[in-house]
């Protein structure tokens, strides 16, 4: 009894040492590049620091009770929210919608397939250039459809109210492919028996969709909509491109504002501020969905 | 059962764990780089207060780094120089780096490499960015440097240079770089238009005659064009109205950082601007580009950067021709100069500032000005290249010499737009509530001013002013 314990020990040291052993180069780059420059990151916003000089100012809680009272920041967190709620309904709406069509057996889905996901893997500032020449009031594509049916185009550059929608545009499109595969992925690991069972109880397309397979996605909903929500905060590039975050400020976002905080108004500062709250309401945010949503979903 | 209440486990970790690092993610990609390498910022600054004049003896590096934003796509016509360079100096090799592809993401990297210490020897730094590196000791004056006897030996002539390009560059009584892609605003107007509207070959001299000349050309613009665009609020007219606001006798700042511009001549300046979109009807805000609504026809005039005339003549050949003029005047002429210098980092080493200088100075010669000009559309930096290398290009580039001849009525622009980090945004952020929301100047101005004011604040005392 006692020497089996003994040789249970033992194996379990060496199981130990060799999930040790697999672990430890991975843990220790994720410490050194992911976790120390977070917590780093969370330091600096204590400071008064511009960047490129020695001079160094500890400021407490200075950065924060500035960042937090001031009516700007509250302007581009309300930016924030309505881009990332733009932009999640639009990825997840669009993608579960051109899935369903996907996951039908039409020829030439797989070129389809290929078509959508490219966007995902091009750079945000290319894609930035080409929305550029589109949405041109004047001069651009979508002006010219517009006036073939005889609508003016909305000047999106220019007026506060239609930027924020256009980038809202050319993000959804070019994460559409991302949330589509994904769906896409979630809809071919439901068994068919489940739909040949709801079929012959004489449920039609609409209950089917609703009772089989909204239900069965359900895993995969949660995580497009963690997912999404985080990518959507960082969005960057393309607000660059199409905006730098104009007019009149209409599509800056926190993320943006990082990046202009830091390296134009030379306020690493604050910049770290805003990081470190964009973290804290991201985490919250992702623990909100979780136990919200995870009740209703359901895994196989 | 328990195969599934361990996958389920598994994805809702999944989950949770791809939510943790994504959110994480978002923090550490924007201030991961700065902490790290603070220490060696102290470092090189260190060095930068207590860095003296290289003395006679000093001998130019082997090799020194030049970063360029290669603005207008002049990538090629800089390799060029650095060509000529290396055939006149094969000791000294340039590493020719381009870095962004516009001024500010050259700063947003010089910035990294400075916390890195991999900065260049030779930026390109722009109007709005070469203070605040002067500010915190990143770059070094070039005054001594232009001393040493080798810059003499190698016809190096400081007052050849342009005055108003060399002031831009001065702080303190000192020269904090040297022009090299410098621009002016000029005004372009589309000759068939002018033509088809009955108006003289040039441009208006005033703003009162273009309003007058406006009524004439909308009638030939047609339905949704221009008479005169306005560049792009978020990066271009807070430079385009310094010329307004000085003809309308007015001023952004001084040199103390006191904010002007809500004198009754900046209100008048900022009314103006309104009133050519709003009353009047004839001027707009572009989308994308004022060139590109030129070029495509959209509007019969703007004024944008000579910088972009070598494209702009290309780009309109066999549509229409192109004329330039002086900026119209309202009390009086008014023109900022723009665009980029080159400037010395404090974290080089003696040699290789010398190197340094010794580069920028030969890049800057009459001749080379002149092909940097020719080829790009910014201004020749030297005095004498306008009558000699210049002298026969303008002959078939008439359009030239109108740029370089209001090169001589410029003024270097004020503290509020190229000394206050950002000032530029806040400046242009007041200047759209303007023109697209038709704003008072009135409301407008004393915003701006608090804005800049709080900007100012941390500038003003890292140079000693407060």
């Amino acid at each position: 009894m006692n020497s089996a314990r003994r040789t249970g020990d033992r194996h379990a040291l060496r199981d130990y040492a060799l999930f040790a052993a697999f672990v430890a180069p991975n843990l220790l780059l994720l410490l050194l590049f992911v976790y120390r420059p977070l917590v780093q990151g969370v330091w600096l916003s204590f400071f008064s620091w511009d960047l490129i000089s020695p001079d160094w100012e500890w400021v407490g809680l200075d950065n924060y009770r500035e960042y937090l009272t001031d009516s700007a920041s509250h302007y581009i967190l309300r930016n924030t929210l309505i881009f990332s709620v733009g932009t999640v309904i639009g990825s997840m709406s669009l993608g579960l919608g051109l899935a369903l069509l996907l996951n039908l057996p039409l020829r030439g889905r797989e070129v389809v397939r290929t078509i959508l996901f490219t966007p995902y893997v091009i750079s945000g500032a290319a894609i930035g250039v080409v929305w550029l020449f589109i949405f041109d009031p004047r001069l651009g594509l979508l002006a010219a459809l517009l006036a073939k049916v005889g609508l003016p185009s909305p000047d999106w550059f220019n007026d506060p109210n239609w930027a924020m929608p256009m980038v809202i545009i050319a993000y959804v499109w070019k994460n559409l492919g991302y949330t589509v595969v994904v769906f896409l992925a979630g809809l071919q690991s439901i068994p068919g028996d489940l739909y040949e069972a709801a079929r012959v109880d004489g449920a039609g397309s609409w209950s089917r969709l609703r009772h089989v397979t909204l239900p069965m996605l359900s895993p995969v909903t949660l995580f497009l909509l963690v997912t999404n929500t985080l990518s959507s905060v960082q969005a960057f590039d393309m607000i660059r491109v199409m905006t730098q975050g104009g007019p009149l400020e209409a599509t800056k976002t926190m993320n943006y504002q990082l990046y202009e905080e830091g390296f134009v108004r030379f306020h690493v500062g604050t910049a770290s501020t805003i990081a470190t709250l964009l973290f804290l309401l991201l985490l919250a945010t992702t623990l909100l969905q979780l136990r919200t949503m995870e009740r209703r979903v359901h895994y196989s | 059962m328990h195969h599934t209440q361990f996958s389920n486990m598994g994805r809702r970790r999944f989950i949770g764990f791809a939510g943790a690092s994504l959110a994480g993610a978002a923090l550490i990609g924007c201030t991961g780089g700065s902490k790290t390498s603070a220490p060696a910022a102290s470092n090189t600054s260190g060095s930068a207060g207590t860095a003296a004049a290289p003395a006679a003896s000093v001998k130019p590096a082997s090799e020194i780094t030049f970063w360029s934003a290669a603005p207008a796509s002049s990538k090629a016509v800089d390799e060029e120089l650095v060509k000529r360079f290396q055939a006149k100096f094969p000791d000294i090799k340039v590493k020719y780096e381009v870095q962004g592809s516009n001024y500010a993401e050259l700063s947003d990297k010089l910035a990294a490499s400075i916390a890195a210490k991999t900065a260049p020897d030779v930026a390109m730094l722009s109007d709005v960015w070469w203070f605040k590196y002067a500010a915190a000791k990143q770059t070094v004056p070039v005054d001594d440097l232009l001393k040493h006897p080798l810059l003499k030996e190698a016809g190096f002539d400081q007052a050849d240079y342009v005055d108003s390009l060399m002031k831009d560059y001065q702080f303190n009584g000192k020269q904090w770089g040297m022009p090299y892609a410098r621009s002016t605003p000029l005004f372009y107007y589309n000759k068939s238009v002018w033509q088809a509207a009955g108006l003289p070959d040039r441009g208006p001299k005033t703003w009162s005659e273009m309003d007058e000349w406006a009524t004439k050309i909308m009638p030939k613009m047609g339905a949704g064009k221009f008479a005169f665009t306005n560049g792009k609020g978020s990066s271009y007219i807070a430079w385009t109205f310094h010329a307004v606001i000085w003809q309308f006798g007015g001023h952004y700042s001084d040199e103390k950082f006191n904010l002007l511009m809500n004198s009754p001549e900046g209100i008048a300046a900022g009314n103006y601007v309104r009133d050519q979109i709003f009353k009047m009807k004839y001027a707009n805000v572009t989308s994308a580009s004022e060139t590109d609504d030129f070029v495509a026809g959209q509007t019969a005039s703007i004024i944008s950067s000579t910088g972009g005339l070598k494209g702009i003549l290309d780009r309109s050949k066999g549509k229409f021709e192109v004329g330039t003029a002086f900026l119209p005047e309202a009390k009086q002429f008014g023109c900022p100069t723009g665009g980029a210098g080159l400037s010395i980092m404090s974290s080089s080493s003696p040699e290789k500032q010398l190197a340094a200088a010794l580069f920028i100075a030969f890049a800057t010669s009459p001749e080379n000005t002149a092909y940097y000009s020719q080829n790009t559309g910014y201004m020749p930096v030297r005095k004498s290249a306008a009558t000699g290398p210049m002298a026969e290009f303008f002959k078939t580039n008439p359009q030239f010499k109108t740029a370089v001849d209001q090169l001589a009525k410029t003024q270097p622009q004020e503290s509020a737009r190229v000394w206050i980090p950002g000032g530029d945004a806040i400046i242009g952020t007041g200047l759209e509530r303007m023109v697209l929301k038709n704003e008072d100047p009135k409301d407008v101005w004393p915003d701006v001013i608090k804005q800049l004011e709080k900007e100012a604040a941390p500038i003003k005392k890292q140079i000693g002013l407060s």
